[in-house]
């Protein structure tokens, strides 16, 4: 306790040298955590948004279908694999889908058209994309040849709700495909909502059109859990065992997504560490300078017997201390701001990415934005002190007692 | 043997740059447990130098320091500091304290050095502050205490742990008169009454006199070693 009180009062000793540094070190602390939260917050939600209204967690695909997409590259024991996926505990729930393109007609308009054949039922517990019909209603539950169109492609055939639209395709059995549909609903608005050139149908419906049978091109995965979709992917991959089939989390699926994130992490990354290091320059300047200051304490000390172990005990004892109490600030003040800004974001010159428009920078308070900056900072203040107090300890007392 | 301190040939050399300062030239003493010595000498004659030596703060050219019968030249920096620790109590010149500490816990942190329990400590600081007529500053910062009284704290402190010998380099030299010799009445009584062993190095004639043996150095040497009263005498009897 007594050493305690010596290292509070020896740091309390210059008040506005350790009041700045305490105040470097909780506002390096601060933007760390915040460029944490501001990262975790805006990435997860793009990341929960994308994942929640289409793509699902994981994915499984006929294998390379993800490279390059094609009719042919169907998955054909979909109903084994429906079986063996309700056995995980893991999964929520799954949907399966089937594309191709097409030519839309509707009066004199003509529009190359993306199918999209799903389970309405499926979907529905599945993902938001219901949620996305701005017009008209979703799909019904029974295959009925009814259709919904993405807002850029009804736009393109002047089409409304209640229209019929034709489509040619190429079924899977080589015949051409030719059917008409009556459009139900009109998905998402003007701009860069997801399925601007969609045509949404039921999942029997396309296999009919499509001549696929019970075969399916993707079966999307949502999981209990959305963290952590690599490991699960793995865990899948493992008990289906089936070479034939890819089987990936939304980090392989949205690839292009997942890199830019990347890169950005890893440039807040370095500019973190440049914070931190010119934070450290000054802790470091601190306890170097109150060590000269007391050069002839320590040689007193010396001389009445304390060993260096216990002049390094002190000086770590001081630089603990002041970093424990500047880090609590730095919590408390991250995470205000944190909370602040996880609630109002930051708006910021709209970017739409993968169908997302997304206008604010938001926050998170999830632990790791406090305690990843905190275990940092302890560990590198720690090292930061190791040096001085080790020049400390071993001040030869002569030296130190010298000039008297 | 009983001798607290006992050197062979003790020599020191500085060497600053080109010049070599042979501060001490092998010096032959032996002090015996309970004395009351002042060294003396002119500035630069090497009493400093012979207390560093002695207690292990500097290290030895040549020759032979024993403490309580160890060679020092033979411990680590931790038996050193651990020797200092337990065996030696020291008072400077001036700024002993540690100043972030109050009178009782500049006492207490030698004790607290040697792991002696937070309740020992606390009752042993007040009797050693009553034995130094210090009671009712205990709380006092340094900076709170006169010159004459922070000395004091630093007897206070040298004492605490029981020493064999207590090295005092120019106690009073920081002092008016009438506060050094208060001081120095005050470690002569515990020379007396406790049987402390007090080594000085001054410039002092009030110490001189009160001295029980008076050693002069001069150019690091011993230039006379007066045996001055009985009672020091018998020290020395004793010892043959
Ligand atoms: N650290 C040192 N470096 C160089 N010379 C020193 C050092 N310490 C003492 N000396 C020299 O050694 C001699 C003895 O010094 P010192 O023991 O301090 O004398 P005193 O205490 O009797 O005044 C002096 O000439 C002094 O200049
Ligand atoms: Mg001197």
């Amino acid at each position: 306790m007594l050493i305690l009180r010596m290292a509070r009062r020896n740091i309390l000793r210059q008040k506005r040298r350790t009041l700045l540094t305490a105040l470097m070190i909780s506002g390096g602390f601060l933007l760390f955590s915040l460029s944490l939260g501001i990262s975790e917050g805006t990435y997860g939600s793009i990341i929960e948004m994308f994942t929640r209204m289409h793509t699902g967690d994981i994915q499984i695909h006929k294998s390379g279908y993800l490279q390059r997409s094609s009719l042919y590259k169907t998955i054909n024991n979909a109903d084994d694999l429906k079986i063996a996926l309700k056995k995980m505990e893991f999964i929520k729930s799954f949907a399966p889908r089937v594309y191709s393109s097409a030519l839309s007609f509707a009066g004199a308009k003509t529009s190359g058209a993306i199918i999209m054949g799903l389970d309405p039922d499926m979907e529905a517990v599945s993902t938001s994309l219901a949620l996305q019909v701005k017009t008209g209603n979703f799909l019904p539950f029974e295959p009925s040849k009814k259709v919904i169109l993405g807002k850029g492609l009804a736009d393109i055939l002047k089409v409304k709700l209640n229209d019929e639209i034709s489509l040619i395709g190429q079924g899977a059995d080589g015949s051409i495909a030719n059917e008409n549909f009556h459009i139900i609903g009109i998905m998402g608005e003007n701009g860069s909502s997801f399925g601007q050139r969609h045509c949404f149908m039921h999942i029997k419906d396309a296999q009919d059109f499509l001549s696929l049978g019970p075969k399916i091109h993707e079966l999307a995965i949502v999981l209990n859990n959305h963290k952590g979709a690599r490991k699960r992917a793995k865990d899948i991959k493992l008990a289906l065992n089936d070479k034939s089939i890819d089987i990936d989390p939304w980090q392989v699926i949205e690839k292009d997504f997942y890199n830019a994130m990347r890169a950005d992490r890893k440039g807040a990354n370095i500019s973190n560490f440049i914070i931190m290091v010119i934070v450290l320059i000054g802790v470091l300047n601190t306890i170097l300078m109150s060590i000269l200051e007391r050069t002839r304490e320590f040689g007193v000390m010396k001389a009445i017997g304390a060993s260096p172990s216990d002049i390094f005990k002190l000086i770590m004892t001081e630089v603990i201390l002041l970093g424990l109490v500047s880090i609590v600030i730095g919590i408390i003040g991250a995470f205000a701001i944190n909370y602040y800004l996880s609630i109002h974001g930051i708006p910021v010159t709209p970017i739409a990415y993968g169908g997302i428009k997304f206008t604010q920078m938001i926050s998170s308070i999830e632990a790791k934005v406090i305690y990843q900056p905190t275990y940092v900072f302890l560990i590198a203040i720690v090292l930061t002190g190791l040096y001085p107090a080790l020049r400390a300890a071993n001040i030869l007392p002569i030296k130190a007692l010298g000039d008297r | 043997m009983d001798y607290v301190i006992e050197t062979e040939s003790l020599s020191k050399i500085y060497i600053s740059g080109e010049i070599e300062v042979n501060a001490l030239k092998s010096v032959d003493l032996k002090i015996k447990k309970g004395e009351f010595i002042a060294i003396a000498g002119p500035s630069g004659s090497g009493k400093t130098t012979f207390l560093n030596l002695i207690s292990g703060l500097d290290s030895i050219n040549s020759g032979i320091a024993r403490l309580a019968g160890k060679d020092i030249s033979l411990m680590t920096k931790k038996e050193l500091s651990d020797f200092r620790r337990d065996h030696i109590g020291f008072i400077f010149q001036a700024y002993n304290l540690i100043p972030v500490l109050t009178a009782a816990e500049n006492i207490e942190y030698i004790m607290l050095l040697q792991n002696i329990s937070p309740a020992r400590r606390r009752e042993r600081t007040l009797k050693v502050l009553q034995d130094v007529d210090l009671s009712g500053k205990e709380n006092r910062f340094p900076s709170q205490l006169s010159g004459g009284q922070q000395q004091r704290v630093a007897i206070a402190r040298a004492i605490v742990s029981n020493p064999d010998i207590i090295l005092a380099d120019e106690p009073t030299a920081n002092l008016d008169s009438e506060t050094g010799s208060s001081l120095l009445d005050l470690m002569h009584t515990l020379n007396r009454k406790r049987g402390i062993t007090f080594v000085f190095a001054t410039h002092d004639p009030k110490i001189m006199d009160k001295s029980d043996r008076l050693i002069i150095f001069k150019d690091g040497k011993v230039d006379s070693d007066i045996i001055k009263n009985d009672r020091a005498q018998n020290l020395k009897n004793e010892s043959n």
